[in-house]
C-alpha cells in the first residue's frame, strides 16, 4: 500500500487549516471578469449563428459585429475564426452606423437602443442577422432578443424580420424561442 | 527551512514538517520509487486486460464529459443554454466550467433520451459511479468505491434536501422519485463535498434539482405500460397572480418483479403512490420564495433474511415494505446587490418503513442559512449556519433491534469558504464546514481547490481535501441477529462451560466507541476541448481512508434469551484503512448538428489493509471485491429528423464479488444496451418505445447477503407523452 505518512499527519491537524485559510486571505492578487449573464449570452450568440441560413451568395466569413457598449470583453473573442458551417466567424467592434456594411450578424447592446429604429433600417432587406438583448427588441424588427427569466437566458423570434432580411431561421431554434413574431 | 520551523511551531511534535523533507519519504511518496516503477505498471497492465477494447475505444474516440462540463460555454446546444442557469453548481452558483471538481451533469434531455424511469436507474449515465440492482426495488449506488445495499459514503440531496436515512446514513432508492420530466438537472460531484456539504458527502454529492414551476405551465399526462412497468402520471402548472407560480402532480408506478437464476419470478414487485407540488413567488425582483411538498405511499415485495427467535433457522421470508411519508420545504433566496446572495432555507421530512424485520419512524427538521458575497475584487466568501433534529421511534424485531427504541440526536453546523481570484486565470477555493453531531462531537472538513484556466480550451484543477463520515444510529445502537445454529463450542478462550451443541448465535452489534470514517483525498482534473467538436473531461483521485468500520469477532456467554448460548458477536469498530485510486475519462462528440455521442471510461481500485489488531475476517477483502475495477459506456442521441429520436446506450460493468448469504458469489461482468425511439407526430405529442437490457434475458448485477438473489431481466415498454394548456 502506498502511504504518505508525513503527509496525512500534516493534513489532520486542524490548525494547518486554519493557518492556510488565514495566510489565504492575506492574497491580494489582479483579476478583472466579465459577468456571468454576459459569458451566457455570448454563448447564445454563438448558438444563434449555427442555427441560422445566409444566402449562398454570403462569402466565407461571418462578420460579427458589437454596436454599442462591449459587455462582453474577450469571452467573445474566444469565437474569433471558429467556423460555422463552412464559413468563419470573425468578431468586429463597431460604433458607427455607416461601417456596418460588412456585418452579417450584428449584436445591438443596450448602451445604443437610441439608435435601434435608424439601425434596423440600415440594414433592412439585407442578410443580416439582428441581435438585442433589450426588452421590448424583437417587436420593434430585432429578429433575436435575448431576456432573462428568473436565473436564465431565454430569446424570443421575430420571424417576419428575418424572412424579410433573406434568412432561414431554423425549425429547432423558432421551436426554443419563447414567443415567435410572424 | 526557518519558516518551516515557525510553521511546526503549530503543530505537535510529533507531525513536523521538515521530517519528511529531511527523510528518505519524500521519494516514496511516488509510488514508482517506492516499487519500482516497471513492476507497478506491469501489474497494472496485466489486471487492465479485460476491458482493453473498451479503455481503447473509450480513449480513442469517445469519453465523457456532458457538454457543461466542458472548457467554455460556446460548447454548449441551445438547449443546454436554456435550461442552465446562468450561476450553477453545488452551494454557490458558477459556470460549471469553472468548478474545480469531477462534475458531471445528467440535463433532462438526457434524462428524456435515456429512457429510463427512475431516479438511481438515471444514474447509471453518470461515469465513475457504480450502479447496481440488488433486486426490483433495492440499488447498491456508489461512487468511488464502498458499494452495498447499506453504502453510506454519498450524499443525495432533492432541492435541498437530504435524502439519506439518518438511521444508516444511506438512501432507500424506491422511496426517492418525482415526475422524471420535472427535474431540470442531476448534478453529480465525484470526489469529496464535505466543505460544502457536511458530513457523508465522503465519496460524491449528488443533487437533484428540479423546474422553477414558472417552467412547468401547463398540463402534461405520462403514460407507461410493459413488462418492467405500468405508470401513470400527470402534472398541472399555473400562474398565481402576475409573479407567482404554481404546479401539482401525481403518479403511480406499479414495477414487476425480477427472476432469479432458475427464471422463476422473484417475489420483489412494488408500487407506489405519490403527489407534490412547488409554487414560486417572486414579490420583488429580488426576492423567491419557494414552498414545495411531497406525500408518497407504496408496498414493496422482498424475499429477506430472517430470524424469528433463538431457536428459529434462519430464512428467506417473502414479506412486504410498506412505506409512506411526506415533506414540506420553504426556501426564500435573496438577490443583493451584484455577486451577492442570501438564502434561508428549512425543511420538515417523515418518513415510515416497516418490514418483517423491523419498523421505523423518522422525523427530520432542518434550518439552512447561507450567504455568499464579494468580499473585495479578489475574495468571495460564502458562509453559512445549519442546523438539524431527527427524532426517530423504531420498532425492533429479534431480527433487527435498536437499543435505545427512540433517540432524538442534533447537528449544528458552519461553514466558510473563500474563493481568491490569484490571477486573472488562477483561482484557489479554500474553506471548511464544521460540525458537532451527537455521536462524535466535533468534526472539521476543509478543502482546498485549485483552478487553472490555461487557455480558452484547456483547464486544470487539483484539490486537496479531508472529508468524515460520522457514525449514524446503527453504528452505535444496532443489533442484528443473522443465524442461529447448534454446535460444539471449541474455542478455549471462549465464553466458558457450554456443553457440545449449545445454541450459537452469529450477530452484528453497535458500538457507542465507533469514530467518524475518514478520507484525504487528492484529485487532479483536466477539462478541454481538443477540437471545437470534442469535449474531454479526466480526472484522477487518490484517497487515504482511515478508520473505516469493521466488524470485530468476539465471543461471549449470553444468558437471555434462554437458553444460554454463545454469542459470536461481530462488533463494529474502526479496523480499516487503506487507499483507493483511480481515473474517470468523460467526452462528448458532437458529430454533426443531429448526432452526439457520449462516452465514459472509469478505472478504480482499491487496496485496503485491516488493523494488525483486528478479528474482522471479510472486510477488507469485501471492500476490494465489491469494486467493479473497470466500467465503459457509451451513448448516441440521434434526431432522424424534426420528428424522429434515436437513442441507443451500451454500458459495461466489470466483474465483482459481493457476499451472498453464501459466501462470496462472482457476478460476471456484463454489458448492456438500452434503446429508444420516440416519434412526435405533433408539438405537444411524443409516442415512445423503449427498451433496457436488450442483450441477454436476464443477469445479475449485485447480491447482498440480506436479500434472496435476483437478476435483471430484459424490459420493453411503450410510452405516451401529452401537453396541453
Amino acid at each position: 500500500m502506498i502511504k504518505f505518512p508525513h503527509i496525512k499527519c500534516l493534513l489532520r491537524q486542524p490548525r494547518l487549516w486554519l493557518f492556510m485559510v488565514l495566510l489565504s486571505c492575506c492574497v491580494s492578487p489582479a483579476w478583472s471578469g466579465n459577468s456571468a449573464e454576459y459569458q451566457f449570452k455570448a454563448a447564445f450568440l454563438y448558438n444563434f449563428t449555427t442555427y441560422t441560413e445566409w444566402p449562398a451568395e454570403t462569402g466565407s466569413t461571418l462578420n460579427m459585429c458589437i454596436y454599442g457598449q462591449d459587455s462582453f470583453g474577450d469571452d467573445l473573442d474566444k469565437l474569433q475564426g471558429k467556423t460555422v458551417g463552412d464559413r468563419q466567424l470573425s468578431v468586429q467592434r463597431i460604433n458607427e452606423l455607416n461601417r456596418l456594411a460588412d456585418c452579417q450578424i450584428i449584436f445591438i447592446a443596450r448602451s445604443a437602443n437610441d439608435e435601434l429604429p435608424q439601425l434596423l433600417n440600415t440594414v433592412k432587406g439585407k442578410p443580416v442577422l439582428t441581435v438585442a438583448d433589450t426588452p421590448g427588441a424583437a417587436s420593434l424588427g430585432v429578429i433575436l432578443n435575448m431576456g432573462t427569466y428568473g436565473n436564465r437566458v431565454t430569446f424570443e423570434a421575430n420571424l417576419a424580420s428575418a424572412r424579410s432580411n433573406g434568412l432561414r431561421l431554423s425549425s429547432k431554434l423558432l421551436k426554443l424561442a419563447t414567443q415567435v413574431l410572424r | 527551512m526557518n519558516k518551516l520551523r515557525l510553521l511546526g511551531a503549530l503543530l505537535p511534535s510529533h507531525c513536523q514538517p521538515w521530517q519528511w523533507l529531511e527523510s528518505e519519504h519524500l521519494l516514496s511518496i511516488i509510488p514508482g520509487f517506492r516499487y519500482g516503477f516497471m513492476g507497478l505498471l506491469k501489474t497494472e497492465l496485466r489486471r487492465f486486460q479485460t476491458g482493453t477494447v473498451y479503455a481503447l475505444l473509450g480513449a480513442a474516440m469517445l469519453g465523457a464529459t456532458t457538454a457543461q462540463a466542458a472548457t467554455d460555454l460556446f460548447q454548449l446546444s441551445l438547449e443546454e443554454l436554456l435550461s442552465m442557469e446562468i450561476t450553477s453548481v453545488s452551494k454557490k452558483g458558477q459556470p460549471l466550467s469553472e468548478a474545480a471538481a469531477a462534475i458531471y451533469v445528467i440535463t433532462q434531455d438526457d434524462i428524456r433520451r435515456s429512457g429510463m424511469t427512475t431516479i438511481p436507474e438515471l444514474l447509471r449515465m453518470v461515469p465513475g459511479l457504480h450502479v447496481a440492482q440488488i433486486d426490483a426495488n433495492k440499488w447498491a449506488i456508489s461512487s468511488r468505491g464502498f458499494n452495498g445495499r447499506w453504502a453510506n459514503k454519498l450524499l443525495v440531496l432533492i432541492d435541498g434536501r437530504s435524502l439519506y436515512t439518518p438511521l444508516f446514513s444511506g438512501v432507500y432508492w424506491d422511496i426517492q422519485d418525482t415526475l422524471l420530466e420535472d427535474i431540470e438537472r442531476i448534478e453529480v460531484i465525484r470526489g469529496p463535498g464535505g466543505s460544502l456539504w457536511g458530513a457523508n458527502a465522503v465519496n460524491g454529492v449528488i443533487n437533484i434539482i428540479t423546474k422553477h414551476s414558472r417552467d412547468t405551465q401547463g398540463g402534461l399526462v405520462t403514460a407507461r405500460a410493459g413488462n418492467g412497468e405500468k405508470s401513470a402520471s400527470m402534472r398541472h402548472g399555473s400562474a398565481l397572480g402576475g409573479n407567482g407560480w404554481f404546479r401539482a402532480y401525481a403518479k403511480t408506478v406499479d414495477h414487476d418483479n425480477f427472476v432469479d437464476s432458475n427464471e422463476d419470478d422473484s417475489y420483489d414487485d412494488w408500487n407506489q403512490q405519490r403527489a407534490g407540488f412547488r409554487a414560486d413567488w417572486e414579490p420583488t425582483t429580488q426576492d423567491t420564495l419557494t414552498l414545495q411538498g411531497d406525500i408518497y405511499k407504496g408496498d414493496s415485495n422482498q424475499e429477506t433474511g430472517y430470524l424469528a427467535d433463538l431457536l428459529s433457522t434462519a430464512t428467506f421470508e417473502q414479506d412486504t415494505i410498506k412505506q409512506d411519508g411526506g415533506n414540506l420545504l420553504f426556501r426564500w433566496r435573496r438577490t443583493l446587490e451584484e455577486g451577492s446572495e442570501f438564502e434561508l432555507q428549512t425543511y420538515f421530512d417523515h418518513a415510515e418503513r416497516k418490514d418483517i424485520t423491523l419498523g421505523q419512524k423518522i422525523d427530520t427538521f432542518d434550518l439552512d442559512l447561507q450567504h455568499r458575497f464579494q468580499a473585495t475584487e479578489f475574495h468571495e466568501i460564502s458562509w453559512g449556519l445549519g442546523y438539524r433534529i431527527i427524532d426517530d421511534d423504531i420498532d425492533s424485531t429479534f431480527t433487527v433491534s435498536f437499543d435505545p427504541a427512540t433517540r432524538h440526536t442534533e447537528v449544528y453546523s458552519a461553514f466558510i469558504q473563500d474563493e481568491i481570484r490569484l490571477r486573472d486565470n488562477l483561482r484557489l477555493t479554500m474553506g471548511s464546514k464544521f460540525e458537532h453531531n451527537d455521536f462524535t462531537g466535533f468534526e472539521y472538513q476543509p478543502s482546498a481547490r485549485l483552478l487553472w484556466l490555461a487557455s480558452q480550451e484547456h483547464t486544470f484543477w487539483g484539490a486537496l481535501s479531508r472529508a468524515v463520515r460520522t457514525p449514524a444510529r446503527t453504528d452505535e445502537d444496532i443489533r442484528i441477529n443473522i443465524v442461529s445454529f447448534s454446535s460444539p463450542f471449541v474455542d478455549p478462550d471462549g465464553p466458558g462451560p457450554l456443553p457440545v451443541g449449545a445454541t450459537s448465535l452469529l450477530s452484528i452489534l453497535g458500538n457507542k466507541q465507533v469514530k467518524s470514517e475518514e478520507v484525504i483525498a487528492f484529485e487532479l482534473g483536466y477539462r478541454g476541448q481538443p477540437r471545437s467538436d470534442i469535449s474531454l473531461d479526466i480526472s484522477a483521485f487518490y484517497n487515504d481512508y482511515d478508520n473505516l468500520v469493521t466488524g470485530e469477532t468476539s465471543f461471549l456467554l449470553e444468558t437471555t434469551p434462554a437458553p444460554d448460548h454463545a454469542l459470536i458477536a461481530r462488533s463494529f469498530d474502526n479496523q480499516l484503512q487503506g487507499v483507493s485510486y483511480g481515473l474517470e475519462l468523460v467526452t462528448s462528440w458532437q458529430v454533426n448538428s443531429n448526432w452526439r455521442l457520449h462516452g465514459g471510461y472509469t478505472w478504480q481500485k482499491l487496496d485496503m489493509k485491516l488493523d494488525s489488531t483486528s478479528t474482522d475476517v471479510n472486510n477488507a477483502g469485501d471492500r476490494e471485491d465489491t469494486n467493479p475495477e473497470q466500467q465503459f459506456q457509451l451513448r448516441s442521441h440521434w434526431d432522424i429528423n424534426d420528428k424522429l429520436e434515436l437513442d441507443v446506450a451500451l454500458y459495461f460493468v466489470d466483474s465483482i464479488k459481493p457476499r451472498d448469504s453464501t459466501g462470496l458469489v462472482n457476478v460476471p461482468s456484463y454489458e448492456r444496451l438500452d434503446m429508444r425511439i420516440a416519434w412526435q407526430p405533433e408539438k405537444n405529442l411524443e409516442l415512445s418505445l423503449a427498451g433496457q437490457n436488450l442483450l441477454d434475458d436476464q443477469h445479475p448485477e449485485y447480491f447482498s447477503s440480506d436479500i434472496s438473489p435476483t437478476e435483471v431481466p430484459r424490459t420493453l415498454y411503450a410510452q405516451i407523452k401529452y401537453l396541453f394548456e
